[in-house]
């Protein structure tokens, strides 16, 4: 009973921790704005249809298939009834709330030295270069955000002691709904599955066998019904070695090979996710190196990765006879479910490098670094303590550095964003948009008016900061 | 102790973020410049939303205003609105400030060239100056 009492104690220390982060996060999430790009014209998109045109919709388009994004905007922006500043930027504290809580419950700190590994646990899914664009960007709902938290929710279902009939429903639902929102919604499908081969049984295997039948039908209906198909070369700019190419460049060069670009492409993801280089695709660490820029941005980067990276290593090295012999504990299999994410991840985003799609797997190497530390603290001897200073030094002091630097970054795209709006008419202009009715241009009033006038800019960084966190991003 | 040091950096990092929010919410601007106190401060800030809201609500778009040390130069700058963007490159900027009556005057390019403005100065078009001449002119005003 004792003991039962102490462990509470530390999970509710560690839920205490999360919510001061989300509270911070939310100050300067709050800070944004609705941006032009990526979110005005989604919401002059969903002004004039109903939400059931709006569905059928988006069942023709080409190359994506995200009905349910498009449903969530239609819906959100006839529920905030004008309100929009609230209403969305709202949600996206409340979606970054339930990341940070459901990554809380599926670490279960249960001691004093799980509950300090969560702040070192939180910093690395916080302050990764993959976590930044689901905070920064919103399209007015960050849909990949909402596939991170799927991704942590169905590991939380499988996490469960037992299967139960509403936690198969529940977790058949959350694929549905993610699938339908963003392509690499399928991963909630890959976490289940994961999960399952390592021995969590919290989803029973007729819901996992009912959630693989959905995917089949999805590519299936995909494919052969909706012609919607995949992006192609020439869909948008991709990162290849130090630059990004435009989609003419990258039809020049990689027209009747586009699979070396593609293998390119799923080795760039994965090592952005292990060692934050390449980012979006482009070699900078390397670049910079070589060319003697190297900026302290980059450097803490790469080296905060790398050594999340060996201390993962390590702990797999230092587990092999037992995931040799399938005998698992609850750190292998986290770790197990970490590699199957980053590999099925990488491998969806096959047709461009984006730091925003490999985000789920940067929110699970957060996870693994959390079991990996614990076991490296209990495990390694007093005799090899520099080594241990070392690599904690790096890796505590690297990811607490990349947080402060995600947050300097939130306050200069709140400016960013409002000077979108300064020069919104020209922007419409650009994308040969025209406000014809009544409604489109209230809403154009309204939301620059939020920028510029209700919600003013917060106020920037000293100058002093820029050497240290202002990057290209 | 071990546990401390495990979590100092990340707490150190989230409780001065706290702090940092609360001291914003209670109206002080610690580690930043605080609100921008003119059309050309809000330029040089890149707060380009500043600058338009201060127009928008009657400040005039051609008066030098004071951009204080630290921000563009160690020393205090007196510029005008278009010197500023320039100064910072911020050709939508220009843009807007010539839409709202800002006169372009002849210098205004030499000042993109001598501030390494690029696309101010594609934007302004190229001008005979005496290398340094505009930039040696707005640094020594009163």
């Amino acid at each position: 009973m004792l003991s039962l009492t102490a462990e509470r104690r530390w999970e509710i220390v560690a839920y205490g921790y999360g919510l001061l982060v989300t509270a911070v996060l939310g100050y300067f999430l709050v800070g944004l704005t609705i941006q032009v790009s990526d979110s005005f014209g989604n919401l002059l998109a969903v002004q004039e249809p109903t939400l059931g045109q709006v569905l059928r919709d988006q069942l023709s388009q080409r190359g994506y298939l995200r009905p349910l994004l498009w449903g969530q905007i239609k819906a959100v922006y006839e529920l905030s009834a004008g309100d929009y500043f609230l209403w969305f930027r709202g949600i996206h504290v409340l979606q970054v709330a339930a990341l940070i809580a459901l990554c809380v419950h599926v670490m279960r700190p249960r001691d004093r030295l799980d509950a300090a590994l969560v702040p070192l646990s939180l910093a690395v899914v916080v302050g990764a270069h993959t976590f930044m664009p689901l905070v920064r960007e919103a399209f007015p709902i960050n849909s990949f955000l909402t596939i991170a938290i799927a991704c942590v929710a169905a590991l939380a279902l499988a996490q469960r002691a037992q299967p139960r009939w509403y936690v198969d429903a529940f977790a058949v639902a959350l694929l549905a709904g993610s699938i339908l929102t963003v392509e690499s919604g399928v991963l909630v499908w890959v976490v289940s599955v994961a999960a399952y081969v390592v021995g969590m049984r919290g989803v029973s295997r007729t819901a996992l066998i009912t959630m693989t039948v959905a995917v089949v039908a999805y590519v299936l209906v995909r494919m052969l019904v909706l012609d919607v198909g995949s992006p192609s070369l020439s869909e948008r700019a991709s990162g290849f070695g130090f630059s990004t190419l435009e989609p003419a460049d990258l039809v020049r060069r990689f027209e009747g090979r586009a699979l070396v670009f593609y293998l390119y492409n799923i080795v760039s993801s994965i090592a952005t996710v292990l060692f934050a280089e390449p980012k979006g695709g482009v070699w900078r660490f390397v670049w910079e190196l070589t060319t003697g820029t190297l900026h302290p941005w980059t450097v803490v980067s790469v080296m905060s990765s790398t050594a999340a990276t060996v201390l993962i290593t390590w702990f797999v090295w230092s587990r092999r006879a037992a995931i040799r012999r399938w005998h698992l504990d609850g750190a292998d299999r986290l770790v197990i479910v970490f590699g199957g994410v980053l590999l099925a991840n990488a491998v969806i985003s096959f047709p461009y490098t984006k730091n925003v799609i490999m985000s789920p797997s940067g929110v699970f190497l957060g996870l693994a670094v959390y079991v990996a530390s614990r076991a490296w603290l209990r495990a390694i001897p007093q005799r090899h303590a520099a080594i241990t200073i070392v690599l904690f030094t790096v890796l505590t002091c690297g990811w607490a550095f990349r947080v402060a630097g995600n947050h300097y970054n939130l306050r200069r795209t709140a400016a960013e964003q409002r000077a979108e709006w300064v020069t919104v008419d020209s922007w419409l202009d650009r994308q040969r948009i025209a406000l014809r009715s009544a409604d489109a241009r209230a809403l154009h009033d309204a939301l620059r008016r939020d920028a510029l006038v209700n919600h003013p800019t917060p106020f920037q960084p000293s100058t002093g900061w820029r050497n240290w966190f202002d990057i290209d991003w | 102790m071990r546990h401390v040091a495990l979590a100092c950096p990340a707490l150190v990092v989230t409780f001065g973020l706290m702090v940092f929010a609360c001291a914003e919410m209670l109206g002080a601007h610690p580690l930043t410049m605080g609100p921008p106190r003119s059309v050309p401060e809000a330029i040089a800030m890149r707060d380009e939303a500043g600058a338009a809201r201060l127009i928008e609500e009657g400040a005039d778009v051609r008066a030098i205003g004071l951009v204080r040390p630290g921000i563009l130069t160690d020393q205090p700058l007196l510029v005008t609105p278009l010197e500023a963007a320039v100064l910072v490159d911020a050709t939508a900027m220009l843009d807007f400030l010539v839409a709202r009556g800002a006169d372009v005057p002849d210098e205004l390019a030499c000042l993109a060239a001598d501030a390494g403005a690029r696309t101010a100065r594609a934007r302004l078009g190229e001008r005979t100056c005496h290398s340094g001449d505009a930039l040696r002119g707005v640094l020594a005003r009163p």
